[in-house]
């Protein structure tokens, strides 16, 4: 090990961020590497690894035209797509959903209705333009002529995925208040319910025979028949795109605050992220995955049963899922090819092998062995090795950071100081009044009080501190004006308009920021992300723009990125060496400072500090209190909840105490430590003449 | 001489390539209140955590009670008489306060000792054997702390390894808890602290240590300490801010 800086080519970011934060462009000589590869930049590296690999698999049914090798590869690259799918949804926002292979159904009876000759409703002439658009066909019978309905399967995998999509809204609406364990038994539920409603209305679907006689796909009136080889190709272009989507995806806006969901749901709402929105997104876009993909599923087998979706397909995705890597685009696409393909050919030969070996020691079990009938007991086993002993599976999502050597770490602090942050605290000065108001706010939790009748203002551009005994009420006091906890009675108006009961989102997108007595970090997502997340309200990009990636989506994210950087830098040398640091790694006066930045990010007007010295030494919660202060100079409006009194009276110009719920004192910090009632409540002897 | 309660000789510690103590000694004599200083990222929760053999030294050597610690599981640690009052409380939230201080003597058999414990932390703590039937996560920050000391008093502790615990209390119960310290010292367990409250803590601590970047750079009586300009200065820090 060396106390020089090498720094690896992941790293990049944060040489950049040591040595001038706000310069654009990398650092090439941090590039510089031994190695001839690390010399190409890290995404045209990646880029180059994934062509080569699509190379490779495109040309794999040329190199080895063996029709049921190739069908077993379409197969695992269908697998492949479900779960990319499942990954949007339990990898990404981290909701367990064990009924996945509903939507599978969904697309594939979509596709399956829509090409065969399962419904065919009489012939009238409604039909007429539909039939003009080439949708259906008039079949001419003898009892009178039908609709046959022939709809295209290029035009139906898209549509698929929309009916699915819809479904995963439908189905997520009633588990958006719902948590793992009670979530995935509700999911688990609608992955019952689908294949049981299939095989009950067999007027649409044939019910447990199945549908039989979808049409294969055409190109160009080329029809695709029942050889292997073009699902292949279908089915490594969905993959392909599912996985740039996927990608896409994760590294934008909406992926963090999937990402961030994951990680606390409290905090991500905290930070501006409407949960609503988001999780019904994630379920729309993981449903509409497993819908395009039942499409083409249905396209190959021509053929659809409800015994295709049931739970033991759910469960093996999931498996695939965590084999790979939750949360990792490359290792769910991996961990799928390889579970698939080990059932499809990898045992089917070790059974062969097995059997001649019995064959030649004569043992009567070996020589009848059939491996590919214990596939669950193998998955299983499979399972529970990789939990044991690489739990972030095969290509995990996050990669590991060097840890900084401790010169490294102490080297010079520097205070940080902080010059200018562009619109920091700017308000409309012309309004009159505070800036906070608080009126007789009473919350309950059942019998207990938590605020009785509690009354405050904030003026603009002043510090604020609440002290009080544990258990006073301080923190309920800052959940309620956040939207975290429901009010009983009172009202909070902020900048003159009322926010009583608004949901955490919008009291963010106002211009209220906090941060949490107890920590709501993002912990496994590095200190840039979480900076990122806490900007969520600020930015604009949305699912679309993040696919297309315009030059406007890209201008954004580098804006960010470098403002995430200058909002860091408040912090002098602390964060800035660790901006791609997993946030669970850092100290806590560092997650401390984390939490501080992410709520900065929104660019607020009223900052809600939480004991934001808490876990801090003397030396270090000074100079914390002189950013705190430095803040306040800028023009931000503070509220600080804080026990150390030296940093209540060096930064607060007035001071609210509550005990039992109730406010017992308020006034200048000199006049509250005076305060009879303080001192028995709060501060005790000692405290009051220190 | 005899031997010490605790003593560590030239412990090395590890996260992975991280070096975090470095050759550190400590000597805790039976009776004592040691106190432990020293920045974020110090090492002195991985003091804690080499105690308890949360943490496995890379080299050097652990002993209690005149015997080598290595290779000995917590549980059995526990049993031997170490008990720990772990950072931010760490209470069973969703048992009861009795539950949770039953658990403290998990590792011992239940018998009319566990009683006298029990009075013991009731004669200790009067509030906690007013909630008794509340979910430990429902009560409030100073009474969560008082709950976790009792915890650990159940398990009938020759050594008390306390980390961090005043903070985030209001400063009424932080006066509380060290006081309470010095009764449970006085009453005959060892205690070993990590504090960033320096003040309070070299007021009742006999002896302190302080830690920077993993090693001991200054130990002493705890008057001494408290006159050591170096210690003025970075640990009881006049607050001054501009």
């Amino acid at each position: 090990m060396t106390d020089l800086k090498a720094p690896t080519s992941d790293s990049g970011l944060a040489e950049r961020a040591a040595t001038a934060p706000a310069a654009a462009g990398l650092s090439l000589a941090g590039l510089a590497r031994a190695a001839p590869l690390a010399r190409i930049p890290p995404h045209l590296r990646s880029r180059g690894a994934a062509l080569t690999m699509l190379l490779l698999a495109a040309l794999f049914p040329i190199l080895h035209p063996n029709d049921a090798d190739i069908d077993a590869a379409a197969n695992a690259l269908t697998y492949a797509s479900l779960a990319l799918g499942l990954n949007i949804v339990v990898g990404m926002a981290g909701l367990l959903d064990l009924g996945y292979a509903a939507f599978f159904a969904i697309g594939a009876y979509a596709y399956g209705i829509a090409a065969s000759w399962q419904v065919t409703p009489l012939w009238t002439g409604y039909w007429e333009p539909l039939q003009w658009l080439g949708l259906v066909a008039r079949f001419h019978q003898a009892g009178g002529d039908v609709v046959h309905f022939q709809v295209s399967f290029w035009l139906m995998m898209p549509v698929a995925a929309i009916v699915a999509a819809f479904f995963g809204v439908l189905f997520g609406a009633p588990t958006l208040r719902l948590k793992g364990d009670y979530l995935a038994i509700v999911t688990l539920g609608f992955g019952e319910i689908v294949p049981i409603v299939v095989r009950n209305t067999p007027s649409l679907t044939n019910g447990a025979m199945g549908l039989n006689g979808v049409a294969a796909p055409q190109l160009f009136g080329w029809s695709f028949g029942i050889a292997a080889t073009p699902y292949y190709y279908v089915g490594l272009l969905l993959v392909a795109l599912l996985m740039v989507t996927s990608q896409r995806l994760k590294i934008s806006r909406i992926g963090r605050a999937w990402m961030a969901i994951r990680e606390d749901e409290i905090a991500a709402a905290a930070m501006g992220i409407n949960r609503v929105r988001m999780k019904l997104l994630a379920f729309a876009t993981g449903a509409a995955f497993a819908g395009a993909t039942g499409t083409l599923f249905v396209a190959k087998l021509q053929t659809a049963t409800p015994e295709m979706f049931m739970f033991p397909v759910s469960v093996m995705i999931l498996v695939m899922v965590v084999f790979g890597g939750v949360g990792s685009v490359w290792g769910v696409v991996i961990g799928a090819m390889i579970l698939q393909l080990l059932q499809s050919w990898l045992l089917q030969d070790l059974s062969g092998w097995l059997n001649a070996l019995g064959r030649l020691i004569h043992s009567g079990w070996l020589s009848r062995i059939q491996l590919a009938s214990s596939i669950e007991l193998i998955f299983g086993l499979i399972l529970v090795f990789m939990m044991l002993y690489r739990r972030d599976g095969l290509i995990p999502a996050t990669r590991r950071q060097r840890a900084l050597s401790l010169g490294e770490q102490h080297a010079q602090v520097g205070s940080g100081g902080i010059a200018a942050l562009k619109g920091l605290g700017a308000l409309d000065d012309s309004r009159d009044g505070p800036l906070l108001e608080i009126d007789n706010l009473t919350v309950r939790f059942g019998g207990l009080v938590a605020l009785r009748s509690v009354s405050l203002a904030v003026r603009a551009h002043s510090v604020l501190a609440v002290i009080g005994p544990n258990g006073s009420g301080k923190s309920t006091l800052f959940n309620a004006v956040t939207g975290l906890v429901s009010t009983a009675s009172g009202q909070v108006r902020f900048a003159g308009a009322d926010i009583t009961g608004r949901p955490p989102h919008v009291v963010l997108d106002r211009g209220i920021a906090r941060t949490f007595q107890n920590l709501r970090l993002f912990p496994n997502l590095t200190v840039l992300e979480n900076v990122l997340i806490g900007m969520h309200a600020r930015l604009h990009t949305g699912a679309a723009g993040a696919l297309l990636r315009l030059p406007r989506t890209r201008r954004e994210e580098e804006a960010a990125r470098e403002r995430a950087l200058e909002i860091l830098s408040v912090f002098g040398n602390r964060l800035l060496p660790r901006v791609d640091h997993l946030v669970s790694s850092l100290s806590y006066a560092n997650r401390r400072r984390v939490e501080i930045a992410r709520a900065l990010a929104s660019q607020p007007k009223l900052l809600l500090l939480d004991e934001p010295t808490a876990g801090m030494n003397p030396a270090e919660t000074l100079e914390l209190a002189g950013q705190i202060k430095d803040l306040h100079r800028l023009g931000l409006t503070i509220v600080l909840i804080e026990h150390k009194l030296d940093v209540v009276t060096s930064l607060a110009e007035r001071v609210i105490v509550l005990d039992h719920g109730e406010r017992i004192a308020e006034g200048t910090p000199a006049e509250v430590r005076r305060d009879e009632e303080v001192i028995r409540a709060y501060l005790g002897r000692s405290a009051a003449v220190a | 001489m005899p031997e010490p309660l605790l003593e560590f000789r030239a412990v090395d510690t590890h996260y992975g390539d991280l070096h975090v103590l470095k050759a550190v000694d400590y000597r805790i004599e039976a009776g004592e209140i040691v106190c432990l200083l020293g920045g974020n990222a110090s090492g002195k929760s991985t003091t804690m955590k080499t105690i308890m053999g949360v943490v496995a030294p890379t080299s050097g050597e652990v002993r209690y009670d005149g015997k080598p610690l290595a290779g000995i599981s917590v549980a059995e640690r526990v049993r031997r008489g170490i008990a720990p009052v772990l950072e931010a409380r760490r209470l069973f939230p969703r048992m009861t306060v009795y539950e949770n201080l039953e658990m403290g003597a998990f590792t011992r058999p239940r018998g009319p000792e566990f009683q006298e414990d029990l009075e013991r932390v009731f004669a200790l703590f009067p509030r906690v054997k007013e909630r008794l039937d509340q979910l430990g996560g429902t009560l409030s920050g100073g009474e969560q702390q008082m709950v976790a000391i009792g915890r650990a008093l159940m398990a009938h502790p020759k050594l008390l390894c306390m980390d961090e615990p005043s903070m985030g209390l209001a400063p009424i119960f932080v006066e509380q808890v060290f006081d309470i310290i010095q009764t449970i010292n006085r009453q005959g367990t060892t205690v070993f602290m990590v504090e960033q409250n320096a003040n309070m803590a070299l007021q009742i601590a006999h002896r302190a240590y302080v830690l920077q970047t993993g090693q001991v750079v200054l130990s002493g009586a705890a008057d001494e300490l408290r006159r050591n300009p170096m210690i003025r200065e970075a640990y009881l820090g006049e607050m001054k801010v501009a």
